[in-house]
């Protein structure tokens, strides 16, 4: 795992608008991003990606966002995942999984906060310490 | 029987004394001449009766063949008591053979404790006195008591002076002691109807209540008269009387059991519900004589059921809640995300960032309203420590222009400045939902005080923290209040979801907490929420 990778994020996301501008709302932060429009999409890409950030839906078709945080835990061990789900019971389905590196956000969530929560995380953007400092 | 009397007496019948078969007499008098007469049996001349009896055309024979074949014992005594004649009857019953018993005094068959009974008897007999059937005991030869029921009258001469009494005694043991087990089975079965938790009544075949068990005077308070036959019709709910009605009388008509719920009136005035039975008793013929019933107050099982259908309701709308929250959020998430992205381009027009602003404002609002109604967000375990003023303060600054518009005065008293263990986004929504519902309630010009105290020790030994919200606006009437912690139950018809006190209610039971609400129409309502202070042992420390 390079310096480099370890900072990715991969966002999941079967409703692929939504995927699509969290993506573009990360990168435009300096983050560097993959996107992913299903759970088995996701689990090939993390292989090759290794990334320090899972931001997953919880509701997909075929496996769900809580499987898919599962096995990414068991297969890049260290990673952090971030839950979303505007679900009710959303709680209660992340807390099955016993995973501490695990959170759950509100869906929809502010672009700010997202921000935020994934800064609190992964630390500011590399691309964008040169320009801070 | 009669052989026997035969053989025994073997007398010549054409030597019977003239004066016994003289017409006109009544049967009776001649029935009591011949138990007069039968003093002198054994020197009776005696005829022998053919098998018809009449034929021989001796009413003597006949006659004094009915008094030896009855089964009661039939006695002629004279006026001292002496026993004149005896017949098989009064052998059977008392144990003295006719030989032993002629010509002695009855008072042989006196129990001890009576000794003036026969010579009262006798007395009124001589005074030619009426003497009505009685029952009495008698004595036997073997010294054992019997229950008689002995009818007692004169016998005259041909001149009408009474010369002696006949009686006719029957035991009645048997019956008695059957009439004693059935008081004892009635008096057990009131025991058993008067002390069960049910109504029970019985009616006539028709179906007209003529008893009720005591349970049923309880309960309605009725008196007996009120509610005799038809009555009991005034206790029944008047929406459900007429249905009532006539049900049980298409069941009684059919002779078929009777079932139906309803509501019957208490002597409280309140209605609650019964399921009332009935069965039809028959007779031996099959024949409905009379109908059996019972009301079981079923009010408890009826609301325990209702709350079940209301559970279960809830869980289907909270699943179709859910579902629809997502197919909301999936496209508003998207939204919101556009507009971001849209307002945060180098080269998006600044002119134009107002309107954008004020879409994503609009967005923002339909976020809330669908988390509000159609799925609460909770934040996965992440209990801490959590600085109760400081969220109070945020809360009131939110507030703020709300609170400006009524011109509510804010009174802080902040007591307790330690932290509480609970989940932060939750206390906040907690504190926030019953501080709004206080706004709401108050009108211009209000106060609304706040307060936090502590460390207080609740029953289950854990110390907590105590959020005081209390409000002089137009209180919760004691109707409401009943269901005021229900889902969907709201006084704010037009705004309101009827879920904020409820999910504010479950949120402290998540977090450990307690509430209680207190309200006094137009007085106001206070609003206690008690959070915990230390951490329990099996909390786990935040990663």
């Amino acid at each position: 795992m390079n310096a480099r990778s370890g900072d990715a994020i991969l966002v999941v996301d079967d409703e692929r608008s939504l995927a699509d501008t969290m993506a573009e709302i990360l990168e435009r932060a300096g983050y560097r991003i993959y996107t992913a429009y299903g759970a088995a999409e996701a689990l090939e890409r993390l292989q090759e990606l290794r990334p320090a950030l899972l931001i997953t839906d919880v509701m997909m078709p075929g496996m769900d966002g809580v499987e898919l945080a599962r096995k990414a835990s068991r297969l890049c061990p260290g990673i952090r995942i971030f839950l979303i789900s505007g679900h009710a019971g959303a709680a209660e389905i992340a807390g099955s999984v016993h995973e501490p590196r695990l959170d759950l956000l509100p869906k929809p969530i502010p672009p700010e906060e997202l921000l935020l929560r994934v800064g609190s995380v992964l630390g500011a953007p590399r691309t964008l310490r040169p320009k801070t400092l | 029987m009669l052989e026997r009397r035969r053989s025994a007496s073997g007398s010549n019948p054409s030597e019977i004394a003239p004066e016994l078969v003289t017409p006109p007499e009544s049967l009776a008098a001649r029935l009591n001449r011949i138990l007069f007469r039968h003093i002198d049996r054994r020197q009776l001349p005696v005829r022998r009766i053919h098998p018809s009896g009449r034929r021989t055309g001796d009413e003597y024979q006949w006659l004094s063949a009915i008094v030896e074949s009855s089964d009661d014992a039939i006695i002629g005594k004279t006026l001292e008591g002496i026993v004149t004649s005896w017949n098989r009857g009064a052998e059977r019953l008392y144990g003295y053979s006719t030989e032993e018993i002629l010509g002695r005094s009855m008072n042989v068959l006196m129990p001890p404790d009576r000794p003036n009974e026969l010579d009262e008897i006798l007395a009124q007999i001589r005074r030619d006195e009426h003497v009505e059937a009685y029952e009495t005991l008698r004595r036997r030869k073997d010294g054992s008591l019997v229950q008689v029921a002995v009818r007692i009258s004169p016998v005259r001469d041909r001149t009408g002076r009474i010369v002696g009494a006949s009686s006719i005694a029957r035991d009645v043991t048997a019956r008695q002691q059957a009439e004693e087990a059935l008081r004892e089975s009635e008096e057990r079965f009131r025991t058993l109807a008067d002390n069960i938790s049910q109504l029970v009544w019985m009616a006539d075949r028709d179906g007209s209540v003529f008893w009720y068990n005591q349970r049923w005077y309880e309960y309605t308070g009725a008196t007996s008269e009120q509610t005799q036959g038809w009555g009991w019709q005034q206790v029944v709910h008047p929406a459900h009387a007429g249905r009532v009605l006539e049900k049980i009388r298409l069941c009684h008509q059919g002779g078929r059991p009777w079932e139906d719920t309803f509501l019957m009136q208490g002597k409280d005035g309140e209605y609650r519900w019964f399921l009332s039975r009935s069965v039809p008793i028959r007779d031996a013929h099959g024949e409905v004589v009379r109908w059996f019933g019972t009301s079981t107050d079923i009010s408890e099982q009826r609301q325990a059921e209702q709350a079940l259908i209301r559970s279960e309701k809830l869980a289907s709308v909270g699943r179709m809640a859910a579902t629809i929250a997502h197919e909301i959020n999936n496209p508003l998430a998207s939204a919101i995300n556009t507009l971001y992205l849209l307002r945060t381009d180098p080269q998006f027009p600044a002119a134009l960032r107002g309107s954008v602003h004020l879409a994503e404002k609009e967005l923002a609002r339909v976020a809330h309203v669908t988390r509000q109604t159609l799925g609460f967000y909770r934040e996965v375990g992440t209990t801490g420590a959590i600085d109760l003023v400081e969220t109070i303060e945020n809360i009131l600054d939110l507030y703020g222009p709300k609170l400006r518009n009524k011109n509510i005065t804010v009174q802080r008293r902040f007591r307790y400045l330690e932290a509480v263990r609970a989940v932060e986004d939750e206390v906040r929504q907690i504190a926030s939902n019953v501080i709004a519902n206080s706004i709401d309630a108050l009108a211009q010009n209000g106060t609304l005080r706040i307060a936090i105290c502590g460390p207080q020790t609740l029953r289950n030994s854990r110390r907590m923290a105590r959020i005081t919200i209390a409000d002089n606006g137009e209180g919760i009437s004691p109707e409401n209040m009943r269901h005021i912690l229900e889902p969907f139950f709201t006084t704010k018809r037009a705004v309101g979801t009827g879920l904020g006190l409820w999910v504010t209610s479950e949120l402290v039971k998540k977090n450990e907490g307690r509430l209680r609400i207190k309200s006094r129409r137009s007085h106001g309502t206070v609003v206690a929420v008690w959070l915990p202070i230390e951490r329990r042992g099996r909390e786990r420390r935040a990663p």
